[in-house]
């Protein structure tokens, strides 16, 4: 939308599915794909985002909303107060959508989102018997019990410390 | 593997089994996501499917943690190799049965150093051109890790950090290096050339601490595009172990520097030069240690061994420097000394009268500075063991009496709006501090108390003080959580018993 002079500038986002969102220049440029949008001249219409759908792209305006409200960078107590709303937000999330923030995060390129969201993909896959990842995540084994067997024979330089998994 | 999917139309499935859109995710995307995981687990993801089989073969981001190695993939009963062998059997494999597509950043954790695996290791990095390298928790070597001329030449990320110093080898100027984080390092003045001059122009953030730099009469740090510069404990080799003095000056000569944080020992001099863009600086010195004073006399803080601190507009001081601006404790002649450029001061106290003065001439001398901030620093436990000590230091603090006084100073006169007081505790002189800043802070809008002491209440202090008629100045006492400043509270580092 256009902005007056000296008003803090408010941005238009529509999704691939035709939804629309008003945002806050200052928090939507945490997206460095936005902000060159931005630079580029988008800035007076609609900003359109073709890779993300409307589901994840409200999603991803709260974060932005949220970490642009606490002020102050590189201050130690920021950075926490950053930290405990990136668990928070993160925290309801399924995994379906989890997924679905980490394409939005790379196609936005929003390195701070991207990390988070890894890191707490990451950390459900750590160390976990294979049953479990894949139970978790939806991952449907498409290995024969041979090639299954196969594969880790292959690389056993890796399971030796593993128990046995429980099945699924 | 699934087939395509049509996100809005397919019925929903079971909470139980989530559609799987991991899967769908292109391979570089999958390396961030695993890009925290350790390599172990990112190699036992081919288990998952089909589709996952060949991810870790070009994964760029590799994980070496030999604890976590030890702990999951190491059995102490039926090993014959040692777990650090075994670790480092583990990483050949990795590097080996990999693909050899370019390797991004390795980050590696092994407490049990073996030097010749991690130059070799280097000599990976170097050939895969390597951005960002880790090596942390290693144990004390005397041979030192060795980065090859590619590797110097590639690096932009680099962080070392060992339990006991370790020496560092460098072959070439690491013209690529943005961020360079050193801990318990030992580096020749050859090496810290290397690192830190002209010819590292991406160089922007550097972290040192706890290394030594040998044998320069001067460190010269002029990397022209330095932002970030944070100085703890540096030492020359053999001073090493006297907490308190470093034979050497310090030259920044960095135009784009923001901040600048020096912890440590005294210098034999400060040299800030051309440094325009500086924002905030930071200086706590450690005192000269008992029985070492005559030996570093010339340690002390004089006009000529301070230069460059006005560019700042925040500057903060701790105690010892402070001190040095006392007229009675200090011969140096501070008068044409000006900070005239600084716009807020923080300054860091002790209960005793050579502090308060030491302030009082800082802000003659700082003409300009619209927020003051003063933090008294807590008094030393005094040990119950030592009696004779004991009573000598109750002597001391009992004689150390300080009583406001009507003075007309620039800055309080003209310029100072705001003041913060951290750690009031209600003794005597840090109430008549607060009176002399009431009283002759002409254009104060506001103050705030933080009260160190959580027993006691405001009321108590200032009543019995007759504090001046300050129907302009709001004075507040907000709560707050008491801070301790890292490399700083810590009883040791700053021994100061006779004040």
């Amino acid at each position: 939308m256009a902005a007056e002079t000296g008003t803090p500038t408010t941005l238009t986002l529509k999704s691939n599915d035709d939804e629309r969102f008003s945002v806050a220049e200052s928090a939507a440029i945490l997206s460095v794909t936005i902000r060159n949008m931005v630079e580029d001249g988008c800035a007076g219409g609609v900003i359109p985002l073709d890779n993300v759908d409307g589901k994840t792209l409200a999603s991803v305006i709260t974060y932005m909303n949220g970490i642009s409200a606490i002020p102050g960078v590189g201050a130690a107590a920021d950075e926490e107060k950053k930290k405990s709303f990136r668990d928070k937000f993160l925290s309801d999330m399924d995994f379906e959508t989890l997924a679905d923030m980490v394409l939005a995060a790379n196609y936005l390129n929003m390195s701070c989102l991207m990390d988070a969201v890894s890191a707490k993909i990451a950390q459900v896959m750590e160390n976990k018997p294979v049953g479990w990842v894949r139970r978790k995540f939806g991952i449907e084994n498409d290995y024969t019990p041979e090639e299954e067997a196969a594969v880790k024979e292959e690389h056993k330089w890796t399971f030796e410390g593993v128990e046995t998994d429980d099945d699924i | 593997m699934q087939g395509s999917l049509c996100k809005r139309s397919r019925t929903p499935r079971s909470k139980k089994y989530p559609v799987d859109r991991l899967s769908l995710l292109p391979d570089d995307i999958l390396h961030q996501v695993l890009s925290s995981l350790d390599f172990l687990d990112v190699v036992r993801t081919s288990v998952l499917s089909k589709r996952w089989r060949y991810v870790w073969t070009t994964m760029p981001y590799l994980n070496f943690d030999m604890d976590w190695y030890v702990q999951h993939n190491y059995d102490y009963n039926s090993e014959l190799l040692g777990p650090q062998y075994k670790f480092w059997d583990f990483i050949k494999w990795a590097l080996l049965l990999r693909d050899q597509s370019q390797i991004m950043r390795i980050c590696l954790y092994s407490d049990n150093t073996i030097t010749h695996q991690i130059n070799g290791l280097l000599r990976v990095a170097a050939r895969q051109k390597v951005q960002e390298l880790s090596i942390l928790d290693g144990d004390y070597t005397a041979y030192g890790l060795e980065f090859p001329r590619v590797l110097c030449d590639t690096l932009a990320v680099l962080t070392v950090n060992f339990h006991d110093t370790i020496p560092l080898r460098v072959t070439a100027v690491f013209s690529n290096i943005r961020s360079l984080k050193l801990t318990r390092v030992h580096i020749s003045g050859n090496a810290a050339e290397k690192l830190l001059s002209s010819g590292c122009a991406k160089l922007e953030d550097v972290y040192l601490e706890d290394c030594q730099v040998g044998d320069l009469e001067q460190i010269d740090i002029s990397a022209g595009n330095l932002k970030n510069l944070t100085i703890v404990n540096v030492c020359t080799l053999d001073k090493f172990w006297v907490v308190g003095c470093f034979d050497s000056k310090l030259r920044v000569c960095a135009p784009n520097l923001l901040s600048f944080c020096y912890i440590g020992p005294m210098l034999l001099g400060f040299a800030l030069v051309d440094t325009g863009s500086l924002k905030n600086v930071t200086v706590r010195l450690l005192r000269v240690p008992k029985g070492y004073e005559d030996e570093y006399k010339n340690h002390g803080l004089c006009p000529e061994r301070f230069i460059g601190f006005n560019n700042a507009k925040t500057l903060t001081l701790s105690t010892v420097v402070v001190k040095y601006f006392c007229p009675t404790y200090c011969e140096s002649q501070w008068d044409t000394f000006l900070l005239d450029n600084v716009n807020r001061l923080e300054l860091e106290l002790r209960h005793n009268a050579g502090y308060i003065e030491g302030l009082i001439n800082l802000l003659k001398l700082s003409p300009n500075i619209e927020v003051l901030v003063v933090r008294f620093k807590e008094d030393r436990q005094i040990p119950r063991s030592r009696k004779k000590s004991r009573k000598a230091c109750l002597a001391i603090k009992n004689s150390s009496t300080w009583k406001s006084r009507i003075e007309a100073i620039a800055c309080l006169s003209y310029h100072v709006k705001f003041i913060q007081i951290v750690d009031l505790d209600g003794t005597e002189i840090a109430l008549e501090l607060v009176k002399f800043l009431l009283q002759n802070g002409k254009v104060l809008e506001r103050m705030e108390i933080m009260i160190g002491n959580e027993k006691k209440k405001p009321n108590s202090f200032f009543q019995p003080l007759n504090l001046p008629k300050t129907s302009e100045v709001v004075v507040s006492f907000p709560e707050y959580a008491r801070r301790k400043i890292p490399w700083f509270d810590q009883g040791d580092s700053d021994p100061e018993y006779d004040d």
